[in-house]
């Protein structure tokens, strides 16, 4: 008696879960490989916490232009949380991996040659930068940690530099970091200055609040920081030799060919909160015309751009662009600023670039 | 006057079971759930038991039309959503007085005592009593939790004591006493709980599986509620209720792949104390006066390196001052009633930029119902006015809106028909206005407007409901971003239809008494902010177009046994609806069984239960995930 409820029971219960579980969908088992003609390698970094970060790669000489999800193809898992930075040294690409926690060397193909895991008092990495066989990490413990490309298991050393240090770059045999500062107490407003050859902290060059983005170029340094007050973002030009800072124009990115500084400028009026207007625009230093011509992509002069990149051999130009919702577009420019393609990337906000031939 | 008073009752009769025991019997008790002119939804405790329902989310996420947030495991953040509306638009009430957060908007259904509830019910749209605060006029949903009362059938005190155990390291154990004292009766409940909450998941990773324990995701908490009730002849009836809560739990993050660094914990406090009176001045005049203090309290604190001093803490005060008043007048066939409340709010934060905000809120509500046999139409208007006042930086403008609502009814011994139009709208809350950098005090209310039509059919045997709605939501607080700066804007649009429909049945084979209840729910959400961008006419995330409940419970002499199912189709986790973004559809079973021992005249209950018996690896928050299988024993003895 007991046992024939529980089935009538059962049955029920079943029969009127069944109805709304569909069916699987089909797996596609494609994976092309790889080609080894001249690459750039995209990363997206996905939205935080949602394990979306993935990895494309994408060929400018060849036919078959595109392919998504690289990463996830060699490795059979994903890169996971929020891809912070991407760079290729040697053949091999670097990336930093930050709610993951992790930098892993990879292969051509994008599979993991070797991989480390931060621990809790090193922090979570950032920015990259590589010199004579050392990729640099910044992290979220305060410190710069340097590896050695032919082993990275295991750090070579760690300098402290300051709260959330930020890019990180190199100028002869000197690093820079942008300090940002923990923002839940205070900004920071340095520049922290690292002497590779002993590997430690040399000076602190005071900037602007907030410092997020360094280049060198020539003698001078560039970077970005917040207006704190307006949140808009400026660029300053830094002499290293009487360490000061100058403001010289706005901007949210930057890029070098190793000759100019090229850059993004982003206005927001904010008047209308929240019907905002952002005027997007490029510009190159000491010249007053647009070095990306915009007539065929009306749509970046109200973009928010991810990623803005100058390819080191031929100077095009790349530039990624974010919704933080939707898969990220990338646009691309030859040297001399005219509109060759544009392409949707794998995954939502494109933030880095790197080459390999 | 019967019917006069009919309206009076409240969704839930306990506490009007003095002032109107004439018509408690007949018509709440029989018909609770039915014959409302806006849609209903109760659970009992005896239902809840007989279920195996493990808290109170779980017991709303049985309701249609309904969307639970949870985010797994016992300390997991639970909040509900009616009809797409966002959490924000459903009001809280406990023991009659409606509950409130000004912080974060929503509340927490997670941190209620399933144990000591008699009855939970939701509504959509308008409470259908006349005689409540205006606070509760002024949501576009109400889920009302009222506590167990004591029974005094058989002598002058009566008391309890229940013990659940189960799975995770999870331990709850919770002792009632009452005594009654001429008119009056004093209870007090004491209740702890701990859970490790250290369950097992695994979650798809490409081609290969993510597998791991929950960390960091255990919780203590304990309660305490003192009651003082009074009530002399059908005048007058009084609820005094002090109550205090303290929990400690960690926060385990969502699962982040190759790296689980899970340290943020977080401390609450809530005390509150609050008085519902209610004075039958004339046989066509009932007052009812709701007063109340409330004081929470909570820390969160986060150990990282990238923190100075290697910690975060934030700690934030909101108090409360809250009085309502209420008026019933009846000319049948007209009644009208009128509420006014006042209710007085602070925020105090270590937060950076936080300008320790206060708002003022004046809130009146005029219902005006006329009964023509059987006809019933309500009106009602809403007005409110909130002001703030910050110690610097810029605070909103004043708020002045009137929202207006109308409900119609028509119903005999059967059927009845319904329908409902409201506009109600929710202020934003302090986080949204004054969070560092994410806040803007430029932001307008969210504005939500409901349709409903809908039946019931009833014999007692059979029940069958169906609802159809149109709601939308206008002027929706998102964060948005601006460049690389994400702050809280009045940005979407939203149009949501569905329909919920139910059915249930009850008969007997020989001696067994069989339950069988199902209901599905449709629900189409989209937003339409934007026809120029890619997300236009998306399905908003976390909402299933398909959802359904069935459950089954057999009774039999001291026995009774059930299996629920839950079933969810795929949604979306991000906004743009794509594969990648699909949480793919669950379905859960559990099954309970229960036994009653009758020992003297005390009664004991014992309940075994098996929830998610298949195991499902699910989560309804993308990489939150939800507990694998796990037994519950539950221990109830009544004195």
């Amino acid at each position: 008696m007991k046992k024939q409820f529980i089935k009538i029971l059962s049955l029920c219960v079943l029969g009127a879960a069944t109805i709304f579980v569909s069916c699987d969908k089909d797996e596609d088992d494609e994976k092309p490989e790889v080609k080894t003609e001249k690459r750039v390698y995209i990363l997206n970094e996905g939205s935080w916490g949602a394990n979306n970060s993935t990895l494309d790669v994408y060929y400018p000489d060849g036919e078959n232009t595109y392919q998504s999800k690289i990463f996830a193809s060699a490795n059979g898992q994903g890169l996971g949380d929020t891809g912070q930075d991407l760079l290729t040294y040697g053949n091999r690409i670097y990336v930093s991996v930050w709610g993951s926690n992790y930098l892993a060397k990879l292969d051509q193909k994008g599979k993991i040659v070797e991989k480390y895991e931060f621990s809790a008092e090193e922090g979570q990495p950032r920015q990259l930068a590589a010199k004579d066989g050392f990729i640099y990490v910044s992290t979220y413990g305060s410190k710069v940690i340097k590896f050695d490309t032919a082993a990275i298991v295991a750090p070579k050393g760690s300098v402290e530099v300051g709260p959330h240090p930020e890019e990180i770059c190199i100028s002869g045999n000197t690093l820079y970091a942008a300090i940002a500062g923990d923002y839940t107490v205070a900004y920071d407003s340095t520049l922290a200055v690292v002497d590779l050859a002993t590997f430690s902290l040399k000076d602190k060059i005071v900037v602007g609040l907030d410092p997020t983005n360094v280049v060198a170029l020539g003698d001078n340094l560039y970077v970005i920081h917040y207006d704190t007050a307006t949140w808009a973002q400026e660029i300053l030009e830094v002499n290293t030799t009487a360490k000061n800072s100058t403001v010289f124009d706005g901007g949210v990115k930057m890029a070098t060919d190793g000759e100019s500084l090229y850059y993004v400028k982003s206005y927001t009026d904010y008047s209308d909160y929240p019907n905002t207007k952002t005027v997007t625009s490029f510009a190159k230093k000491d010249s007053n015309a647009s070095p990306l011509d915009l007539t065929a992509t009306p749509e970046l002069s109200s973009a928010t751009v991810y990623l803005f990149v100058i390819d080191p051999e031929n100077g095009d130009f790349y530039v990624g662009t974010t919704d933080y919702v939707t898969n990220g577009v990338i646009y691309r420019f030859d040297k001399d600023g005219k509109f060759i393609t544009k392409f949707e990337t794998s995954g939502i906000s494109p933030n880095s670039a790197a080459f390999l031939k | 006057m019967a019917s006069a008073l009919l309206w009076a009752v409240p969704l839930f009769a306990q506490s009007d079971s003095i002032i109107h025991r004439d018509v408690e019997a007949v018509d709440v008790e029989a018909h609770r759930q039915k014959r409302q002119a806006v849609p209903m939804q109760t659970m009992s405790a005896v239902e809840i038991q007989q279920l195996g329902v493990q808290n109170l989310a779980d017991a709303v996420r049985r309701f249609s039309g309904t969307n639970v947030k949870d985010y797994g495991g016992v300390g997991g953040l639970k909040t509900v959503s009616v009809r797409g509306l966002g959490a924000a638009h459903t009001a809280v009430s406990y023991d009659g007085v409606v509950v409130s957060d000004c912080q974060a908007g929503h509340i927490d259904i997670g941190r209620f005592d399933i144990g000591s509830i008699e009855t939970i019910a939701l509504t959509i749209g308008q409470p259908d009593g006349l005689l409540q605060s205006a606070s509760a006029f002024a949501q576009a949903a109400m889920l009302s939790i009222s506590t167990r009362k004591p029974n005094f059938a058989k002598r002058q005190t009566d008391a309890s004591v229940r013990l659940k155990g189960g799975s995770f390291g999870y331990f709850d154990t919770q002792v009632e006493a009452a005594r009654k004292v001429r008119h009056s009766t004093l209870s007090g409940t004491a209740q702890f709980m701990r859970s490790d909450g250290d369950y097992r998941y695994t979650i798809p990773n490409v081609d290969t599986t993510e597998t791991g324990r929950r960390d960091n995701s255990d919780i203590r908490s304990a309660r305490a509620e003192i009651n003082l009730t009074t009530a002399d002849s059908s005048r007058f009836q009084n609820h005094l209720k002090a109550y205090g809560f303290y929990s400690e739990r960690g926060l385990p993050g969502s699962v982040i792949f190759y790296y689980q660094q899970a340290n943020e914990r977080l401390a609450d406090k809530n005390f509150f104390v609050q008085n519902d009176c209610r004075l039958r001045l004339r046989d066509n005049l009932i007052f009812r006066i709701q007063a109340k203090y409330n004081y929470s309290w909570n820390r969160y604190e986060d150990t990282n390196v990238k923190y100075a001093n290697g910690r975060r803490v934030d700690l934030n005060t909101q108090h409360e001052g809250y009085l309502s008043m209420a008026g019933l007048w009846s000319w049948r066939p007209i009644d009208v009633s009128l509420a006014g409340d006042v209710i007085y709010n602070t925020l105090e934060s270590n937060m950076m930029g936080n300008p320790q905000p206060r708002r003022l809120t004046i809130i009146s509500a005029l219902n005006v119902r006329a009964a023509l046999q059987r006809f019933v139409a309500t009106a009602t208007l809403v007005a409110r006015h909130a002001s703030e006042k910050v110690e610097f930086g810029s605070r909103p403008d004043d708020l002045k809106r009137l929202t207006p609502a109308l409900s119609l009814k028509w119903s005999n011994n059967r059927v009845t028909i319904r329908a409902m139009a409201k506009k109600t709208y929710r202020v934003p809350t302090f986080n949204e206005l004054y969070y560092t950098t994410l806040g803007t005090t430029r932001l307008k209310p969210e504005e939500a407007r409901e349709l409903n039509v809908g039946f019931d059919f009833g014999t007692g045997k059979f029940d069958f409901s169906a609802d159809f709605y149109a709601n939308d939501v206008d002027n929706k607080i998102v964060a948005i971003p601006t460049l690389y700066i994400w702050k809280m804007a009045n940005y979407g649009k939203v149009k949501i239809w569905g329909a919920d429909v139910a059915a249930g049945t009850e008969f007997d084979i020989a001696e067994v008494r069989l339950k069988l209840t199902a209901n599905y729910s449709y629900q189409k959400a989209i937003d339409v902010t934007d026809s120029n961008s890619k997300l236009y006419k998306s399905q908003i995330p976390y909402t299933p177009l398909h959802s359904g409940k069935a459950a089954a419970v057999a009774t039999f002499g001291k026995y009774s046994l059930s299996a629920t199912s839950i079933v969810s189709g795929k949604r979306y986790f991000l906004e743009y609806n794509i594969p990648e973004n699909e949480i793919e559809p669950y379905t859960e079973f559990s099954a309970t069984a229960t036994r009653r021992f009758d020992i003297g005249g005390s009664q004991l209950t014992a309940s075994l239960s098996c929830l998610n018996i298949t195991d499902n690896q699910y989560s309804v928050i993308k990489y939150y995930p939800m507990p694998g299988r796990q037994f519950q024993l539950q221990l109830n003895f009544f004195l």
